[in-house]
């Protein structure tokens, strides 16, 4: 009667939280700027629609997979494997930003250890792991994580007790280079296409009022997800800069003091959880790709072994700059190409040594 | 043949002095009684068996009507069941190669007195005891319904011990009932000497180190959990009653949370979760913040944090380490020792090690009172002590490591691991996750009695209902 990790079925609840996870925590982000006057008029419109954007992916996202998921949607087999692995491509290539971002150099050196790989692998274990759990374990690991929250929410009012600090507390990943329009804000949007390989299905019959409204939303939101990704793509690499430590409208890391700590946790704690989500659907949309409707330990080690190593590639050596943006992507995407290949050779080849033992 | 009965049976029990097979006259035949000495009520033998059957006159089939006994006259099938039979209380009766027996049992048992683990200011003072019929009968008193159901078995080949499985029927889940029974019915083990026996065999989970099972003394707990669904195993000789399913937040309540107002139930909850969760991380968020974030201290506690620490010759993780390892062995020490050397001990680790250790420079006084603020805290919840005592340990090897980065790590891994154990259908973790919201107000709330008007959602039931509102 023990529980056995599901890739799929999460209740409502749970799904909600993934929806916050994945959409308002990264990018309520921008309130404290817009709040402290920091940012322009240009940049409230260019936050505003990318706000509306990203959360209307994340909606329609969640309404498709109270439908099934990519798995269930009616159409040609063909296309559905070809839609799996490009979204499974992009969820690693996601991943491995996370990753990056988290072990970069500037987060090294707020945290003193400055030790990029140490951090990276740390990182990727941890996501890995709960992306091994699936779907139901990020979403229950993610409660506790939300519970926590609160409580450190209610901590930060008792113990910073400084006017306008207190937003750091919604300064997750706010992007420094926010002035800088779309661009550099289109990269980090669309987190919630992970769910598109949640299974949701069983959470209310009322949804099933949905489906259409769900088809077309998903349709909308993956198309403008990717237009927005592939027109961002290149120029986005010269204005990323967004790691973590500068982040918190600090020149320094070593400005930062006993007020940022709050924040600085509920960051650590939100990464592994959102690289765990993709992960999770990179694994998925593997799955899918080759035909297997379950889950299969191999997709989540593949993707996890994968992402520490993309999240090298995006970096230089001492993790300080991202690397040549447009060489690094393609390098990812022939990698993880071969990767779909190899996959699906191993699996074509177990079914035809199948056959031969029947 | 005389000779012959004699040694046959002392040489099935090994010569054991203590076994006594006695010649007796029995309807007017030649018979034997056989007992072992001290498991027998002596005065209930010769009144109610000997003394009847000695002056009965008649056919053998009429043996069990000439007993003066509550307990039945019952006919054994051969030797090798009367043997059984003598080596768990009974008394056996032989005349020629027939046997019957009867149990006269009289085992010695403490009273009923208030269990040291558990004792209360308002409340029930009542404790299970080791004697599983008195453990049953406590439970009895408390469900009068027929619905309570009592199925008793016998596990260890050796021990024969008498292990019995409580439940309100239609309140427990079947699932889980006919799970837990499956489970003890196919124990294969020679002995079982405590309750902490079966509910290792029959737990899931078996490599976890949160326990998987819940242990009481008190039948009132008991009973409260089996009103929730819960099964309860009782086992002879452990005063220790077992209940499954059993979930994480059941080590941050008490029984006495329930007779007192709810508002203060809340309020020491909370104490209890924010000790918890002081004694879990604290050793590892001093050594994080000290060794490699030193900034996220406020500049006055920087300074004399710096000045406490400067001439300590260990770096800040290991200096933890032999803290919290010295507490361990002081702990582990104290508690085998005698109470009046375990006294001593307490002066010694305290001022002995402690002070000295501060003053000579070795062990730097912060440290000791991070040490002496996680012990208290842990102590809040003594359930968990084992399991979080560990974690306490691995928590400050990731921030001695990563610092912040990998306490947290550690802790979403922590978290990961709580959240995915299920034990009998219920997940270890509810009702915080999966979140069952409405089971939030006894969970770290509590709230009024009338407001449970359902059983818990976190435990399986095919009976969801406790309170039936007149107005519905």
């Amino acid at each position: 009667m023990t529980m056995s990790s599901h890739r799929a079925r999460l209740s409502g609840l749970e799904g909600g939280i993934a929806v916050f996870l994945l959409t308002v925590t990264f990018r309520i982000n921008v309130l404290p700027s817009l709040l402290a006057k920091q940012v322009g008029v240009t940049a409230v419109w260019v936050i505003a629609l990318s706000l509306v954007v990203d959360t209307s992916v994340s909606i329609a996202c969640y309404y498709v997979a109270r439908l099934g998921g990519v798995s269930r949607l009616p159409l040609p087999d063909p296309l559905k494997r070809i839609a799996s692995a490009l979204v499974a491509v992009l969820c690693l290539f996601k991943a491995g930003l996370y990753v990056y971002e988290a072990g970069s150099f500037a987060t090294g050196l707020l945290f003193d250890t400055g030790n990029f790989w140490v951090l990276s692998i740390g990182f990727a274990v941890v996501a890995g792991v709960l992306a091994a759990k699936g779907a139901r374990g990020i979403a229950r690991t993610s409660i506790i994580f939300c519970l926590m929250g609160a409580i450190l929410a209610v901590l930060t009012v008792f113990f910073v007790g400084q006017e306008g600090e207190g937003y750091n507390l919604f300064a997750l990943l706010r992007p420094a280079g926010l002035g800088k329009g779309l661009l550099a804000q289109g990269l980090w949007m669309g987190d919630g296409l992970v769910l598109l390989f949640v299974d949701l299905s069983d959470a209310s019959p009322k949804a099933r009022r949905w489906l259409p409204v769900g088809w077309t939303l998903g349709a909308v939101a993956v198309l403008t997800f990717f237009v927005m990704f592939f027109y961002t793509f290149g120029p986005a690499g010269e204005y990323i800069d967004h790691a973590f430590a500068r982040t918190l409208m600090k020149e320094s890391p070593h400005e930062l003091g006993a007020v940022d700590w709050p924040v600085i946790l509920m960051w650590l704690n939100a990464v592994p959880l959102v690289v765990a989500y993709h992960l999770n659907a990179a694994a998925a949309g593997l799955e899918i790709t080759v035909g297997k409707g379950r889950h299969q330990l191999w997709a989540t080690i593949a993707t996890a072994s994968s992402i520490g190593i993309f999240a090298g590639m995006f970096g230089n050596k001492q993790g300080t700059e991202y690397a040549s943006f447009w060489g690094v992507s393609v390098a990812v995407f022939a990698i993880v190409v071969l990767g779909v290949i190899f996959a699906i050779s191993g699996v074509l080849h177990a079914k035809s040594k199948k056959k031969v033992v029947a | 043949m005389d000779n012959d009965v004699q040694k046959k049976w002392r040489e099935a029990f090994g010569n054991s002095f203590d076994l006594v097979v006695a010649p007796s006259r029995l309807l007017k035949r030649n018979g034997w009684v056989i007992y072992i000495d001290g498991m027998i009520d002596r005065a209930l033998l010769e009144d109610g068996v000997l003394r009847p059957l000695s002056e009965g006159i008649g056919e053998l089939g009429a043996l069990p009507m000439a007993v003066h006994s509550s307990s039945p006259l019952e006919e054994v099938a051969d030797f090798d069941q009367a043997v059984q039979k003598v080596a768990t209380g009974d008394v056996v009766l032989q005349v020629d190669d027939l046997f019957w027996c009867v149990s006269l049992r009289k085992v010695e048992k403490r009273a009923v007195t208030e269990p040291p683990t558990s004792s209360v200011i308002k409340g029930p003072r009542e404790g299970f005891g080791e004697e599983i019929a008195q453990n049953v009968s406590l439970l009895r008193r408390r469900i009068k319904d027929n619905s309570l159901v009592v199925n008793r078995y016998t596990v260890g080949k050796v021990t024969q011990t008498p292990v019995a499985v409580c439940y309100v029927d239609g309140v427990a889940s079947k699932r889980v009932v006919d799970e837990v029974t499956r489970r003890i019915q196919g124990i294969d083990i020679d002995g079982v000497v405590d309750s902490s026996y079966i509910g290792q065999l029959i737990e899931d989970n078996k490599g976890s180190i949160f326990e998987q099972y819940g242990s009481q003394e008190k039948p009132d707990i008991v009973t409260a959990k089996m009103l929730e669904g819960r099964v309860a195993v009782l086992v002879d000789g452990s005063p220790m009653a077992l209940t499954f399913p059993y979930l994480l937040v059941e080590g941050f309540q008490d029984g006495e949370d329930y007779y007192r107002k709810p508002k203060r139930t809340v309020f020491l909850r909370v104490i209890r979760v924010c000790a918890v969760l002081m004694a879990l991380l604290l050793p590892a968020a001093y050594v994080a913040l000290q060794e490699y974030h030193y900034q996220f201290f406020p500049l006055d506690f920087l300074v004399t944090l710096l000045g406490a620490t400067a001439k300590v010759p260990f770096a800040a993780g290991l200096e933890m380490f032999v803290v919290l390892l010295l507490f361990e062995i002081l702990n582990e020490a104290s508690v085998r020792m005698p109470k009046y050397v375990g006294m001593a001990l307490s002066i010694v680790g305290a001022i002995v090690l402690g002070e000295t250790a501060v003053s000579a420079g070795l062990l730097s006084s912060p440290a000791v009172l991070v040490m002496a603020l996680s012990a208290i805290g842990l102590y809040t919840t003594p359930t968990h002590i084992g399991s979080l005592g560990i974690m306490r340990f691995v928590f400050l090897v990731a921030a001695a490591l990563l610092g912040l980065v990998g306490l947290v790590l550690s802790f979403m891994l922590f978290a990961a691991y709580t959240v995915s154990l299920n034990n009998y259908g219920a997940d270890f973790a509810a009702p915080l996750s999966p979140a069952f919201t409405r089971d939030w107000k006894d969970a770290l709330a509590k709230g009024k009695l009338e407001d449970m008007v359902e059983r818990p959602y976190s435990i399986p039931t095919p009976n969801r209902r406790r309170i039936s509102h007149d107005d519905e």
